[in-house]
């Protein structure tokens, strides 16, 4: 093995196919965006150069932008406030109570495995106001006054978007936790019972500590997720009512493919990649910290 | 041994040059396999298995082969427009005509169809022929210009007792009337997801009250904050504010909300003719249409409407770097005939002058319809279809606002202005 390990031919032999498909499916498009972000162009004909004009822009002149950028943070605090905590929640429950463990693992991830597309058209008949299974539960149990236009009022559907995107995502958190909470050994939680720490304390002064990796890897997944999310909005409402669901992501489609601004679209891919890298190296700067041995 | 070399070399040497000369001459007589690839967003549901039978007759006819594909309609908008920026756009494609046709024509990525239609003898209806500012045609039409009416449920009628209304205020006691039911049955349907729906309507109200006041507007010589643009957009916020739409409107697909009215569960519904195939097949006897109500008192502008397109018509284009150039016009053309013949067959209007005969009468409404279209003099196209689509997509963000109910009329044509005349 170390003599492989030396023999630099036999190296580049396994690192330079992943390399080039890496140059060829991340990079070179990041180049080339980045590139056409400096144009005007309509997708074919002339490009005309404009400099940092689509920067300006998209920073100072489109007002739909920021409040775009305003619906893509809502959606990134949902996540990570509803799907690491249920995740956890459910973790935490199969880790004590084994009883149906692999029903109840298969039921929580059923969503993952499940297409976002799919998922997406489920959620709108659930939702849908007139024959939805929600108003319809609603009214079934004489709860007319909560019944909704779930996502036709402009007030209410990025919320509904919200919980239908963090419902999926909550299996994926769930198995990471899972396995996190199945590496502590079970000889630290009889100490701590030895020592009168249980249930909550023990959790708290033990479990979490313990499983921080995985829960800092849980909060940078549910941050990117919803930085980038796309396909479940652009379903389920499209952006709309009047833009109150615009994510980032879905502006970024229609200026590159429904008006054919693929300068411009490609401004907010770039700004969409900077945002990404920002957060992620922000949430792993604040979350990071000696590891915890006991 | 020789003899026999012989007698089997002169044969061999025969057959080998006439298949040269064959393949070598100038007009070599040799039929070359052809395949075509097809792509459209075409729906047998809605624009009636024709259209997409025709493919495979005109193939037929030709002797070509096809490789068609149908895809839904938003996705096939996207589609094509990456086909078109990265120059891999099938042999034949539909497109919506004007401003939708024009980043094919102006990208010089079809090929015209001016000599083909030429060439074919086929009648084509002027309106269909209009050249375009080169003087070629693009498009090879599927269809006839399709206007914009109003669909409604006759057993719904029946049951509030009354008849089509001819005038806004009629309209809107018919309204008033459904909601008088309190059964659930809404009186007027609008997909308003995709944001078209709500703009047509709009494009029609302000078509009855003047029809010249969009081409006036967008030619500088009216704004688009003069009266007709705000008398029509208090009809649309009276629609509103009156709930005559049906329950969660601004988030249903077009296809939802069809799927309530012919459910019986919407009594009317404003739009293209495009939607008869679906509406007789569904409702059946219980399909009815009228004329878009007038708003001036006087019923003047009756004889105008609004249509899909306006000079270039909707239809099949050919992609200009097609390995079968000659064949592929000639196909977009036969093609355009043979979906003529089969629609005028099914006692719809054609584009082409044919002797096709309807099979069986067409159903009542759709009767009144064809009696009624030679009425219109004017036809204007709906705006989306005149403007870039970097203009008609906020034009249509702002639409769906206005169908909100959340925007006043003032701050809607001002914002109609600063998007279509900045």
């Amino acid at each position: 093995m170390d003599k492989v390990l030396r023999d630099k031919k036999a190296i580049a032999i396994f690192v330079v196919p992943a390399l080039l498909i890496y140059l060829v499916m991340f990079l070179l498009p990041i180049l080339v965006t980045t590139y056409l972000s400096f144009f005007n162009w309509r997708g074919w004909g002339e490009m005309k150069f404009v400099g940092l004009d689509n920067y300006l822009q998209l920073l100072f002149r489109d007002t739909g932008f920021w409040q775009n950028v305003g619906n893509t943070l809502v959606l990134f605090v949902f996540l990570i406030v509803v799907q690491i905590p249920l995740g956890f929640l459910f973790a935490l429950l199969l880790n004590h109570y084994t009883r149906g463990l692999r029903f109840f693992k298969t039921v929580y991830f059923v969503p993952m495995m499940i297409s976002a597309v799919a998922m997406s058209i489920l959620w709108n008949k659930v939702y849908e106001p007139n024959y939805g299974i929600l108003n319809q539960l609603f009214q079934a149990l004489g709860l007319e006054n909560w019944e909704q236009l779930w996502l036709s009022d402009p007030q209410m559907a990025l919320y509904a978007v919200c919980f239908s995107v963090a419902w999926q995502g909550i299996g994926f958190h769930f198995i990471l936790l899972y396995s996190g909470l199945k590496g502590i050994p079970e000889q630290y939680y009889e100490a701590a019972t030895i020592d009168g720490a249980s249930g909550l304390k023990a959790t708290w002064h033990i479990t979490l500590p313990l499983i921080r990796d995985v829960l800092k890897v849980c909060v940078v997944m549910a941050a990117i997720g919803a930085l980038k999310v796309f396909d479940q909005v652009f379903v389920m409402t499209g952006g709309g009512p009047i833009n109150s669901t615009m994510t980032v992501a879905i502006q970024m489609y229609q200026e590159a493919f429904s008006k054919m601004q693929y300068g411009y679209g490609s401004t907010i891919a770039i700004f969409l990649l900077v945002e990404c890298l920002v957060i992620a190296w922000m949430l792993n700067t604040l979350l990071s910290r000696e590891k915890i041995e006991y | 041994m020789k003899r026999k070399l012989t007698r089997y070399l002169a044969p061999a040497s025969l057959i080998l040059a006439s298949l040269l000369l064959l393949g070598c001459g100038p007009d070599a007589n040799v039929k070359k396999d052809v395949e075509l690839s097809i792509l459209t967003p075409f729906d047998a549901n809605i624009i009636g298995p024709e259209s997409i039978d025709a493919f495979q007759i005109a193939a037929d006819q030709l002797g070509y082969k096809i490789k068609l594909e149908n895809i839904n309609g938003d996705t096939y908008k996207t589609r094509i427009k990456v086909n078109l920026s990265g120059n891999e756009l099938p042999d034949l494609f539909f497109t919506w005509g004007d401003s939708d046709a024009m980043p094919f024509i102006t990208a010089k990525a079809v090929l015209p169809l001016t000599e083909a239609i030429k060439s074919s003898g086929f009648q084509f209806s002027p309106s269909y022929v209009t050249p375009f500012t080169d003087g070629n045609l693009y498009t090879a039409p599927y269809t006839a210009n399709d206007t914009f009416v109003v669909y409604y449920n006759k057993a719904i009628f029946q049951k509030i007792g009354k008849e089509p209304p001819k005038t806004w205020d009629e309209f809107i006691e018919v309204i008033k009337a459904v909601q008088g039911l309190k059964d659930g049955t809404y009186a007027l349907g609008i997909g308003e997801k995709e944001k078209w729906q709500g703009d047509l309507l709009y494009n029609q109200l302000v078509l009855r009250e003047d029809p010249q006041a969009f081409q006036k507007a967008m030619n500088g010589e009216m704004k688009f904050t003069d009266a007709p643009f705000v008398e029509a957009s208090k009809k649309v916020q009276q629609l509103v504010k009156m709930g005559a739409f049906q329950k969660g409107y601004l988030q249903m697909t077009p296809s939802e909300m069809n799927e309530l009215f012919f459910a019986g569960k919407i009594a009317m519904h404003a739009i293209g003719t495009w939607n008869f195939n679906p509406a007789i097949e569904k409702l059946g006897a219980d399909l009815g249409y009228f004329t878009f109500p007038q708003s001036k008192p006087d019923g003047s502008y009756m004889d105008a409407t609004t249509s899909m397109f306006g000079s270039i018509p909707n239809g099949m284009m050919v992609a200009g770097k097609t390995k079968f150039p000659a064949e592929a016009v000639k196909f977009a053309v036969a093609y355009s005939k043979v979906v003529n013949d089969l629609k005028v067959k099914k006692g719809q209007p054609g584009w082409i002058v044919t002797d096709a005969k309807a099979d069986t009468p067409p159903h009542p409404a759709y009767q009144q319809y064809l009696d009624d279209t030679p009425k219109f003099t004017m036809t204007q196209p709906w705006w989306f279809g005149v403007v870039d689509a970097a203009v008609g997509l906020p034009m249509r963000d702002l639409s769906q606002l206005h169908y909100s109910g959340t925007i006043t009329t003032e701050k809607y044509v001002e914002e109609l202005q600063k998007i279509l005349k900045p």
